[in-house]
């Protein structure tokens, strides 16, 4: 049965009217405020148990560049512009107008990263003590991201769209929510998995390659009693991401935060799994051959999590964390990973205040492959935000 | 390299090294005092402020490192009391702030503080 995209984008149209016109009655004669902010961070990579580590990681030196201006047209009304600068060259990593009806109540509009897990929202390389992220949202900087075609939701992930969201406060917490429809994730006809690439090349435009959105929500719960708070989380995203709208994805997360005055524990957990195109020749296609049914599987699974525990001392900072990623599923002929693989890795941080907003990282990373050989990775890195 | 993944999967070995260590930093940092990190807590006691106010300030550490380094705060480039206003109230509306209406004021006044000395009152 075909799909038709008409009754999201009348909803939509209809919800971004509502918001607009409750919107634009608070906006009026209210001067505009606008706020710059940035960050920059330059990180290098050593793999000392690799002679040359370039063909299978980022290693060496990489800059990080964000450049942010956020205006308010009065209450109700702001806009947000984000640029950044990586390995990727300069990208928009927000374009998007906020147009909030009341706590409970506001429409994103634009280009912007969606509602998906906790991370994200310390995505900026300021706003994080390591100089990489946790396995589960990795955009680059693991080893052999080529081989595991990097992470389950690349971070930053930033798409066109839609999203509604809002908070509802109490007297000892809060509850946050959030819908939205989005271009999602590309790839070309007949593939076996996303390609990240595509999402952010101009080539391709930054349009939905095949006319339907995908979808997601998050809730997430925040409790305080003073020293202590805990904040729960729950997110899922699902669509097709090929030309055709054949294959369908879906992704899940859960995450917990606690804050125990200057200690925080961070937990993740999120779980994609994405149809593969079976070809037309799937015997050569995949290394592994049909099941006890005679048929091929026609999906992977990729799961992944990172669990961390940060500290503040004086100026220093200590950062404990474990994150691993896994997948079980068919992989092309060419592929070095097997039905099963699983990375674990473990890494220990320091991080040192520096005048000046200034932060000095530096972290050691073992990885241990179930299909390589183990790795060690040092990073050091200094990070900034003016 | 392992030969059998499923063998990977249960090799106990560098999962419970990985394990142990992470539960001891755990304890490890829970248990321990150490020095008082930089903060704006800190900056208040030291600046002679008030309770009230130190209070206020403790309240903006935890709330604004929930997201970010305290640091992104410090070396804001704010030019007068009222863009805390401005920031604040953006803040408190992103998602998972914990910010709540009534404490929005209480942020500014250690902020403005913070930035421009006891002589300004908001």
């Amino acid at each position: 049965m075909r799909r038709t995209a008409a009754l999201p984008v009348r909803a939509v149209a209809l919800a971004l009217a509502a918001a607009a016109a409750l919107a634009a009655g608070g906006a009026q004669a209210q001067t505009f405020r606008h706020n710059f902010a940035g960050s920059v961070q330059i990180d290098y990579l050593e793999v000392p148990t690799e002679r040359i580590a370039a063909n299978q990681a980022f290693d060496g030196a990489t800059v990080e560049l964000s450049l942010k201006l956020a205006i308010d047209f009065g209450d109700r009304v702001s806009a947000n512009v984000k640029v950044c600068v990586a390995c990727h060259g300069l990208e928009t990593g927000m374009a998007f107008f906020d147009l909030r009806v009341a706590d409970e109540l506001n429409v994103r509009v634009g280009r912007f990263t969606p509602a998906f897990g906790n991370f994200p929202i310390r995505h900026d390389p300021a706003n994080h003590r390591t100089s990489d992220k946790p396995l589960p949202y990795d955009m680059g900087r693991m080893l052999r991201l080529r081989e595991w075609n990097m992470s389950i939701l690349p971070s930053p992930w930033v798409d066109n769209g839609i999203e509604l969201d809002g908070t509802f406060f109490g007297e000892r917490g809060q509850l946050d929510y959030a819908v939205y429809a989005v271009g999602g994730p590309k790839a070309a006809a007949d593939s076996v998995d996303f390609d990240f690439i595509q999402s952010r090349s101009p080539e391709r435009y930054y349009l939905d390659n095949n006319s339907e959105p995908s979808v997601g929500a998050r809730l997430s719960g925040t409790l305080d009693s003073g020293r202590l708070s805990l904040s729960l989380g729950a997110s899922a995203m699902a669509g097709r991401y090929d030309p055709e709208r054949r294959l369908d994805f879906a992704i899940a997360g859960a995450d917990l935060v606690l804050q125990l005055d200057k200690l925080y524990v961070r937990a993740e957990y999120l779980l994609r799994w994405t149809e593969m195109s079976l070809g037309d020749d799937p015997d050569s296609r995949f290394r592994y051959g049909p099941g006890e049914d005679g048929e091929f599987d026609d999906h992977f699974v990729k799961d992944g999590f990172y669990g961390e525990v940060e500290r503040a001392f004086g100026d220093f900072e200590l950062i404990g964390r474990f994150d691993g990623l896994r997948r079980h599923g068919n992989v092309l002929a060419t592929s070095e990973l097997r039905s099963r693989s699983l990375l674990l890795r473990y890494t220990a941080g320091l991080a040192y205040r520096l005048p000046g907003g200034l932060r000095l990282k530096t972290s050691a990373e073992l990885y241990d492959f179930s299909d390589f050989d183990d790795e060690l990775a040092l990073h050091l890195g200094i990070a900034g935000s003016f | 390299m392992t030969t059998d993944p499923r063998a990977h999967f249960g090799g106990p070995r560098m999962f419970q090294l990985g394990a142990a260590a992470t539960i001891a930093a755990l304890f490890w940092a829970a248990g321990c005092g150490g020095p008082e990190p930089r903060d704006l807590s800190s900056a208040a006691r030291q600046d002679g402020a008030d309770v009230s106010l130190q209070k206020a300030c403790q309240l903006a550490d935890r709330r604004c490192s929930h997201c970010h380094p305290i640091d992104r705060v410090l070396v804001a480039g704010v030019r007068e009391p009222a863009d805390w206003e401005n920031y604040v109230h953006r803040m408190r509306l992103t998602p998972g702030s914990g910010i709540t209406a009534r404490e929005e004021p209480a942020i500014v006044r250690c902020l403005v503080r913070h930035s421009f000395g006891a002589q300004v009152r908001r």
